[in-house]
Formats: C-alpha cells, structure tokens, sequence
C-alpha cells in the first residue's frame, strides 16, 4: 500500500469534506465572501503541486492497492489535466454561484468529488475501481445538473442525464461481467493477457483453407460473447463522452445544466472519458479484437463529426451549439482513438490524444469563461441577445474569438495543431483511412460558419443604440484571470508545443 | 381491511416466495437443480411481471419479490453473506422504499400505452438484443472452476478481510459515493424556506 501515490486525490477528498464543514460555520447572512471558493481552490492546487512535485520528484510509477491504482505518466498527465479543469472551472464558476445558486458549499463539494472521481478513472487500473470511480462522476454530475432548483429545465436535464446514466452504465457493467467471465479476472493486466493468449479461440473460422497458413482470425468474425462485451463497453463509455448513437442526453443536459455544471461536463467529464476509453481500449487490444473495436469507432466517429457539425448549424442557443461542438470533438478525438490500433500510428494519435485533450480543456473553459460573463450580462443564452457584447467587452470578446478560432483549427491557436496531429495520425495509418482525414477535414470548414456566426454577432452585430463603445465595468478578477490562463495557454501550446510532444515521448518510450 | 383478489395474490405470492426460500435451504442438498429451476422461474415471472402489472404498489412488492428469488439463488450458490445482504438490503429497504415513495407521491395515473408499429419495433429490437446476448452466453467458452464453491461459514470474515487489502481503494471509492449521494439526496430534496436568499 503505497499512499505517497494518491496523495494528489486524498487532498482533493479533504477538500471535498473540508468545504463541507467549513459551509457549517459560515455566517449564512454573509454569503458573498468567496472563502468557500477560497478553500476548494487551495485545496485543489495543493493537490495539483502536489501531484506535479512527486512527478517531477521522480516518484515512481508502480501499480498500487493491489493493482487497483496505477499512476503511470498517462495517468500523470491526465490527472494534471483534470486538476487544471477543475481549477479553471472554479475560476469561473465563482460569481455565478454567488449570484444563482443556493448552495455553494455543496456545489463546491459536490464538484470537487466528481473530480476526485474523474481522478481514480484515469489512473484506474482494475473494472471494479474503474467502474466504482466512473459512478462517483457520474452520479455527482447528475446532481450537479440539479442544482438550480428554481429551474424546471435544470430538473428535466438531470432526469434525462440519471436515466440515459444508469442505463449505459448498467450495461456497461454487463460488458465487465462478459470480460470477467471469459477471462476469470479484473485486473486489466491480466485480461491483456489472456485475450493476447487465448484471443484466437474466440473467433469463428469460417474458410478454413488447407495448407494455407495465414492467421485464421482475418476471416474470422468475434464470437459473439466478446463481441457483446466490447460493444457494450463502448457504449457505455461512448455515453460518457457524447459520441454519436449515445449523444442523445447531451444537447438537453447543457442546455439545462447551470453554465459553471455545463463547463465541467465538456471538459473534466469529456477528459476523463476519453483518457479511460485509451486505457480500457489499450486492455483489450489483442490481434483478435483490435480490427472490430477500430471499425465500431470509426462508425462513432464519423457519425459525431458529421452529426455534430451539420446540428449545430442551426442552433441558436448558445448551450446547445457547444453541446453540438462537443459532440463534433468528441468525433474528432475518436479519430486518434481510431489511429491508436496501428503500431506505425501509435506514437502519432497518442500525441494527438494527449495534447488535444489539454488544449481542449483550455479553449472549451476559455470560452465557457467569457460565455458566463456574457449570459450574466445580457440575461440570457440566445445568440441574438449577445449583440454588439463584444464591442462592449473587448478583451473577452477577443478571448471567446480566440478560443472559437481555436475550436475551428485555425493556425496561430493550439487547436490547429492538436487537429494536425490527429488527422496526421489517421494519414499515417495508409490510405484506406483517408476518407475518415477528409471527412474531418471538411467537417472543421463547416464548423468554422457557426463558430463565426458567434464572432459577427459579438462584433459586428446591429445594436439598438447603447452597446457600441466599450464598457465601464470591469468583469471579475477571477474570470479575466480563467480567461487569461486560456488564452495564454492555446497560445503558448501552439508556439511551444514541445513540453507536450517530450512528455508524450518519454510516455512512448516505456511501452 | 378489504383485500382485492390482486392483493391477495400479490401477497400469497410474496409469503410463497418465503416458504420458497426456507424450502430451498433445506433442500439445497438433495435438489439443488430443482430450488435453482423453482427460484429462477419465480425471478423471471415476478420480473416480466413487475413490469406488466399497471398498479405502482403491485408492481414494487413483485420487485420484492424478484429480489428475495434472486437472494434464494444465492443460497443454492452457496453465497450467504451475499443471499442475507440481497434480502436485507434489496428486498428489505430498497423495494419497501419504493412502496413509501409511491405512497408519498400519490398514485398517478399512467396513461395507456397504445399499441402502435414504434411499440411493435421496439419488441423485436429488444427481442433480438435479447436472443443475440442468450446466444453468446449459451454457447461462451467462459472460465468456470471445477469444483463448485463451498459452503464456507466463515465467508464474511474473509470477504472484510478481501475489502481492507486487496479491494481496499474500491471499498473506500464506494464509501465515496454513499456520502456524495447523501450530501446531493439532501441538497436536491431538500424544501427551501423562503425567508432565506432567493436564486
């Protein structure tokens, strides 16, 4: 038992607790004093240096609590990723929370635990404790969504996000009950294992020519218990990142969702989704299963892209379009997924993966960032009422244009070159995949009209008469410094991308 | 107190599913095939039941019933500490509070559900689902242990002993989330009094 190597999620568990009892003694008649945010962000960026000191340290990476816990430099990066998540989310969600919601303190708590749960999904390397900590996320969003209680919506989200949560995750448990079945164990090591070792026997052989001495497999269908189980997987994980045929939750629950919520489910919830689905793919990667798992996630994929994109043309509530555009990401994202089957590949998508996932947790906020402040403004998330808001507040209108730029793919933003690796890891793959390149490819042109359409109406939208000269007020220090960190972030990712591609590197070199 | 045809049945049924049970502990060592068949034969009709049956209250005390057949199963598994925390926990508290939460809430009225094509596909999509999985499961090669597991008193002892070494970080993840869902029962159920901050 090695406590040193969680140390980063009990200090974000303490501070879960921490700010619990310390909404205990707060004089309810003060409530805009900002201690509560005060102490979760301690608490967070403790567990962030401390997580980046023992790495930095030279901690070793060992498998831990009996091979439940395995903090491996992915689950090192991730776990910095998401730290960072939920640090720029509290940023953000600070004024809201003082101003709309009831509860801060269980708001607080309640976003810290998801986190913490997020956390343990990362660096999860046995399906009782991946599946334990993916309901810990879970089922906190989901009260999450709740929270605004005055709102009818809020509720109608939630109801929508527990149903379509309980049941994907119900069959995904399932899928873990096949895998445990065939392979008499939960450790993903050992499931590996035995799927490298016994892998051949679950295949039918349907042209068994003599004499020929090719692997039987290619030919072959999966047998249909392991088919079952990697499709109900996928499915469940597949929910969990908004992928196409198991997006339906997602435009409802953003929109319903308070915006702060909205915030940390398309970034900490898409982090940990994605970083779980590498792993759990990377477990059950053997000869046998890795040609069906790619084709069922380019089927995902290409429908998410495509859907995604095409939906959010036509929408003009601003919650929705980002609920579309997550889903186009996750689309995008599920093409490095796609990349990593391939050894030649390998090295390519899992740096697309790594640092697209950083940059869009810095773009998705930055954005968020500048949209909370907007909606506080103007009262509202229509797209029309946001006329001229840009004029009004130009530094946030420039950090919104540059996060939407960024989201688009455009060159002097990270999410150009976070797209670049990831299509380049699909062009890498030979060119049966060039198709799926393509399709991205033009998916991002289409993508750049509705997140302009944005830009037009902040700058140079038609205002009655009041909205055309800068403004007066100053938003809060918080949200320009969440802003700021965004925008230096997708910045300096593109000018310096090197810190990513060494680590990614080093990660390349242990395996 | 008048009890209908229905609640009579519903209540024979559940006593019937008791009589089952103690019957199945006697009889685990002559005809364990035959509790196993019994047991799973009640489960599934009280499922496929809970779900037809129109009436809320009915249809909690058919769950009730379902998981005490699923608490006799594991008895015939030899898994009692398993079978005891199933019928205390499942059967005990989680169907009586659906009985409470359908008497808090008041019966509604469920509409009709017509039956129309979308119904109709629905069927044969699950239907399928259903008979691909039996299949897959039918034939699977899947990893069992030779010798049938034992009936071991001592089985809570070892699994305490299971929970604080190897499965310790799960264990202590789900003590997690039984406070997170504490802390957001009470945040979402809670009744705002009005004299505090408005949203």
């Amino acid at each position: 038992m090695d406590l040193l190597g969680i140390l980063p999620e009990i200090l974000v568990c303490l501070t879960a607790l921490g700010v619990i009892v310390l909404d205990l003694f707060l004089d309810p008649a003060k409530p805009r004093t900002g201690k509560l945010a005060f102490a979760n962000g301690l608490g967070l960026t403790l567990a962030l240096g401390t997580l980046l000191g023992l790495h930095w340290g030279g901690y070793a990476s060992v498998e831990t609590f009996s091979g439940a816990f395995l903090p491996d430099l992915t689950a090192v990066f991730f776990r910095a990723v998401l730290l960072l998540a939920a640090l720029l989310t509290l940023m953000l969600s600070v004024g809201y929370v003082q101003d709309k919601l009831r509860h801060p303190g269980e708001f607080y708590s309640l976003m810290s635990l998801a986190t913490l749960g997020a956390l343990f999904l990362v660096s999860a390397s046995e399906m009782l404790t991946f599946y334990l900590s993916l309901e810990l996320l879970s089922i906190s969003s989901f009260v999450l969504v709740a929270l605004r209680k005055t709102q009818a919506r809020s509720a109608e989200a939630a109801i929508k996000y527990l149903i379509f949560g309980s049941i994907s995750s119900a069959l995904m448990l399932f899928g873990f009950s096949l895998i445990y079945g065939l392979s008499g164990s939960l450790n993903f090591a050992e499931i590996n294992t035995f799927l490298h070792q016994q892998g051949s026997e679950f295949v039918y052989r349907f042209t068994a020519v003599e004499g020929q001495s090719a692997p039987a497999f290619q030919d072959g269908h999966l047998k249909i218990e392991l088919m079952a189980a990697l499709v109900l997987i996928l499915g469940g994980l597949g929910y969990k990142i908004a992928a196409v045929p198991f997006h339906l939750w997602a435009p409802d629950v953003y929109e319903g969702a308070p915006l702060p919520v909205t915030a940390f489910l398309s970034a900490s919830s898409k982090v940990a989704g994605f970083a779980s689905l590498m792993r759990i793919l990377e477990t059950l990667s053997a000869d046998v299963t890795v040609p069906f798992w790619t084709r069922m996630i380019v089927i995902l994929a290409v429908l998410s892209i495509v859907y995604g994109n095409v939906v959010a043309i036509a929408q003009q509530n601003i919650k929705r379009l980002f609920a579309y555009s997550s889903i186009a990401h996750a689309g995008y994202l599920l093409m490095g997924i796609v990349a990593l089957s391939e050894f030649k590949s390998r090295d390519m998508a899992l740096l697309g993966l790594h640092y697209y996932l950083l940059v869009y947790v810095l773009m998705n906020l930055g954005a968020f960032a500048v949209m909370i402040y907007f909606a506080a403004k103007s009262q509202s998330v229509r797209l029309q009422d946001w006329t001229g808001l840009g004029r009004q507040h130009p530094w946030l209108g420039f950090v919104l244009t540059a996060c939407l730029l960024s989201l688009t793919g455009l060159p002097p933003f990270a999410g150009f070159l976070g797209k670049f690796y990831l299509f380049g890891a699909v062009t890498m793959m030979g060119s049966q995949y060039l198709w799926l390149v393509l399709i991205g490819v033009l998916s991002s042109v289409v993508s750049l009209y509705y997140y302009a359409r944005i830009i037009r109406v902040l700058f140079f939208g038609q205002t009655e008469s009041s909205g055309s000269s800068p403004s007066e007020q100053t938003p809060p220090v918080l949200l320009a410094l969440a802003s700021g960190i965004s925008l230096v972030g997708i910045l300096g990712l593109f000018v310096f991308p090197n810190w990513v591609i060494d680590f990614v590197a080093q990660i390349n070199q242990l395996i | 107190m008048t009890l209908r045809f229905a609640d009579k049945l519903v209540f024979g049924l559940l006593f019937s599913a008791a009589f089952l049970l103690l019957i199945s502990l006697l009889l685990f060592n002559y005809g364990e095939a035959l509790a196993f068949y019994v047991l799973a034969t009640t489960m599934l009709l009280s499922a496929a039941g809970m779900i037809l049956v129109r009436d809320l209250i009915r249809s909690a005390f058919l769950l009730a019933l379902c998981f005490l057949a699923l608490g006799g199963l594991y008895v015939v598994l030899n898994a009692g500490f398993l079978a005891a925390a199933q019928i205390l926990i499942y059967a005990g508290a989680v169907a009586i509070l659906f009985v409470f939460g359908v008497m808090l809430t008041g019966r509604q009225h469920i509409p009709e559900h017509e039956f129309d094509f979308k119904f109709l596909t629905l069927i044969f999509v699950a239907l399928g689902f259903f008979a691909l999985l039996a299949r897959g499961l039918w034939n699977g090669t899947w990893k069992l242990s030779a010798e049938p597991a034992q009936a071991d008193l001592n089985t809570v002892a070892a699994i305490g002993e299971r929970f604080f070494s190897q499965y310790l970080l799960p264990f202590e993840i789900a003590s997690l989330i039984l406070l997170m869902a504490l802390i957001g029962a009470i945040v979402v159920a809670r009744k705002e009094p009005d004299h505090e901050r408005t949203a």
